[in-house]
């Protein structure tokens, strides 16, 4: 049953991908005309550069293929692209630009949630529709024009089963960022593990940005725990990874990741026997996304985040020819329907968001290293790798947070959601 | 808590840090300005040695050593075409030109070498275990280096002319041009070897970990906070404050502060209080409140006239 909806919504989706792009000029023809702008705020230089670059190569990418379709209302679609420098004030300040001198009504980024949140406090204030991939929980809070397309960190607890389910650990410590995501990673960890009757050792949340993380590694290996979870990215997992390594962790099959792509790019003694959840990114539609980002840039991207900056750039441009409008409000409420419908390259293609506009389910894979590159991992007993978190019941029953919308809420649904702003 | 594995992070994080403020204390004693552009420079030896070392595949040894002399004549080229027109204009604008420098050279090596993270040409091997510590080849050789540039320092100052003529400087540059000493020559010669010095940190830094254009600024706070806690313009009060601010990070951490929090026994509040890791800069901050409140001018007071 639910593989015919997601059939369903699969099929209305490639048509969307197919037909509605670009529905105001004749089929398949090239956007022709003054471009239309929408804004971009992702961190190219400073700590999450890495992550920031991938990000945008893949939006640009997403960019040439929307134009290439027939682009938005027959018009190609362009990038004003701000860099945050990985600093929340620089993000706000490109925020205010983009909203005010650009005048766009959509900006697409984020990546940190410590740029995303106030970002979006200052875009939705403005009206203009911010499409982030940042996980922090509060996002939820930001108001209505706020949409993520990477799922947030209530979904955390996937982690936790796989390190339980596989090593069978009594005791969990964890090492997360100090910021707003990894404070909810740490939080819903610690509790899941305390659900699961998993003794939580520690939350050490780190510095991001620093050089030297011995402090924190000794203290965290010096508890003993049975597994450590982490959720570390860019230079911090190079160099973390490393002083491990020097610290004669060269067996790393206690740590279990929930970004494991943030590894790849590691020299493969440093990530021997690690699992972890990948973002889920595969299929068809998966394949031919890495393979013509590789033909594109000459490489393949690092970081898991880069497909959902993708089919950011997709759900934007088919709510655009969906509303038929450049109102932000009217393209707004046409987000539902298009992620609702649209064939995504990450989260198995399910893309939909919930009334908050969320993403009411997590697709993550279970992988390990071996010999440097990620491997699928399953683990005894089971031939499933894929972890699939839903918002539900005791029962099983999806909550609100779980149902996808093929539709806006009404206004009145979206002023309750957040009366308390 | 593994004691001789804090023990022995604390040591690294003393020798990278004392290098870089060892300089940073040395121009200020001298220049009375705070240069901010300083530790850009340790970023900048960093990756000339990458270039030297990766790019163009230089013997390692070879490239730290022409990347500190050239970083040392940088040091020369920045007083000669930029601070030496600030000597009378008070602290305030040099300080600001330090500071629009270092973040020039901060965006200028990312424009050169991008915004990722570069690592030396040499394979990282695990640790050797001594006494249930781990420490690396280049952690060992850290150590040596950096013992060695500060003895090497400490003799020049005290048993050569150039040395006296030095500390003669520091203490009254009026005073020291009126016994015949060139402060000229020494002003150049504190910028060689004071941004040499900055360099030699920041490639240790390198060597241990990795670089990236943000170096400097994670390292700026850190090296201030060391010169403020020795005694601003005194270089071995930099030795001792970049001591106290290794140790103070490394085991600030590493300690369990239940006996603390229960006041010894007076109350029962749990038998664990580990120091969450997010504030291991702010033990960096507590250390200079503390040292501070009881030493106003820093560990080493110098002696103004």
């Amino acid at each position: 049953m639910e593989r015919l909806t997601l059939l369903r919504r699969a099929l209305s989706g490639a048509i969307i991908a197919l037909g509605v792009v670009g529905f105001a000029s004749a089929a398949f023809s090239a956007a022709k005309g003054d471009p239309i702008k929408i804004g971009v705020i992702i961190g190219l230089t400073g700590p999450n550069a890495v992550a920031g670059n991938d990000g945008l190569a893949a939006m640009q990418l997403a960019v040439d293929e929307v134009n290439a379709a027939g682009g938005v209302m027959g018009r190609p679609l362009e990038l004003i692209v701000e860099d945050n420098e990985g600093r929340p004030k620089a993000g706000v300040e490109a925020a205010n630009k983009l909203a005010d001198v650009d005048q766009v009504p959509v900006v697409i980024g984020g990546y940190s949630s410590a740029i995303a949140l106030p970002v979006g406090l200052v875009l939705n204030k403005k009206k203009v529709v911010w499409v982030t991939d940042a996980t922090t929980n509060k996002l939820k809070t930001v108001g209505p024009y706020l949409f993520n397309t990477a799922g947030i960190a209530e979904q955390a607890v996937a982690l936790v089963d796989f390190a339980k389910a596989d090593s069978g650990a009594k005791t969990l410590s964890g090492l997360f960022q100090n910021n707003p995501i990894g404070q909810d990673r740490a939080a819903v960890s610690e509790k899941r593990a305390k659900e699961v009757g998993v003794e939580w050792n520690h939350s050490m949340l780190y510095q991001v940005g620093a050089k030297d993380f011995r402090a924190e590694l000794t203290k965290l290996l010096a508890a003993k725990p049975d597994a450590i979870l982490t959720d570390i990215y860019d230079n911090d997992a190079q160099i973390i990874q490393r002083q491990l390594y020097e610290m004669g962790v060269t067996e790393m099959s206690m740590f279990y990741s929930y970004n494991l792509s943030a590894f790849a790019t590691l020299p493969p003694k440093f990530t021997v026997g690690m699992k972890g959840l990948s973002y889920a990114t595969s299929g068809a539609r998966a394949a031919s996304f890495n393979e013509k980002f590789r033909e594109k840039f000459g490489r393949i991207y690092t970081d898991a985040w880069a497909p959902p900056f993708y089919d950011a750039v997709w759900i934007v441009a088919t709510a655009m020819n969906l509303a038929n409008s450049l109102d932000s409000t009217e393209i707004r409420n046409a987000m539902w329907p298009a992620a609702y419908r649209y064939n995504g390259v990450s989260g198995l293609g399910d893309k939909g968001f919930n009334r908050w506009g969320m993403q009411h389910a997590d697709q993550n894979a279970q992988a390990s290293f071996k010999d440097g590159k990620i491997q699928p991992y399953f683990v005894a007993g089971s031939a499933n790798n894929i972890l699939i978190f839903r918002y539900e019941d005791a029962n099983g029953v999806p909550t609100a947070d779980g149902i996808p919308l093929a539709e806006a809420p009404s206004e009145e649904e979206l002023k309750a959601l957040y009366s308390g702003n | 808590m593994n004691i001789v594995q804090v023990l022995v992070n604390s040591l690294i994080t003393s020798a990278e840090l004392g290098l870089i403020a060892i300089g940073l204390s040395m121009t200020f004693s001298i220049l009375r300005f705070a240069n901010f552009a300083h530790v850009e420079s340790a970023v900048l030896g960093a990756y000339l040695v990458y270039l030297f070392n990766v790019t163009l595949g230089w013997n390692f040894a070879l490239s730290i050593l022409v990347s500190t002399l050239i970083l040392g004549t940088v040091g020369l080229a920045l007083h000669r075409f930029i601070f030496r027109r600030f000597a009378n204009s008070g602290d305030i604008t040099p300080m600001i030109a330090s500071l629009g420098l270092a973040i020039t050279i901060r965006h200028g090596i990312q424009a050169i070498w991008g915004p990722q993270h570069v690592v030396y040409d040499y394979e990282v091997l695990p640790g050797n275990k001594i006494f249930g510590a781990f420490i690396t080849d280049p952690q060992i050789w850290i150590l040596i280096t950096a013992v060695s540039a500060m003895v090497g320092f400490h003799c020049l100052l005290q048993y050569t002319r150039i040395g006296t003529a030095m500390r003669a400087t520091a203490a009254n540059v009026d005073l020291a041009q009126a016994c015949s000493i060139d402060t000229q020559k020494v002003i150049l010669l504190v910028w060689f070897i004071g941004t040499g010095f900055a360099a030699l940190g920041g490639i240790l830094i390198g060597w241990d970990t990795q670089v990236d254009p943000y170096l400097g600024f994670n390292l700026v706070i850190p090296i201030f906070c060391v010169v403020l806690i020795g005694g601003v313009g005194s270089v071995y009060g930099a030795i001792i404050g970049s001591l106290i601010v290794g140790f103070a990070q490394n085991f600030g951490l590493a300690f369990n502060y239940a006996p603390l929090i229960n006041l010894f026994g007076l109350l029962d509040l749990g038998d664990r209080f580990d120091l969450p890791a997010a504030y291991k800069p702010a033990i960096t901050y507590m250390a200079v409140v503390l040292i501070l409140l009881i030493r106003p001018t820093g560990i080493i007071r110098k002696e103004v006239s």
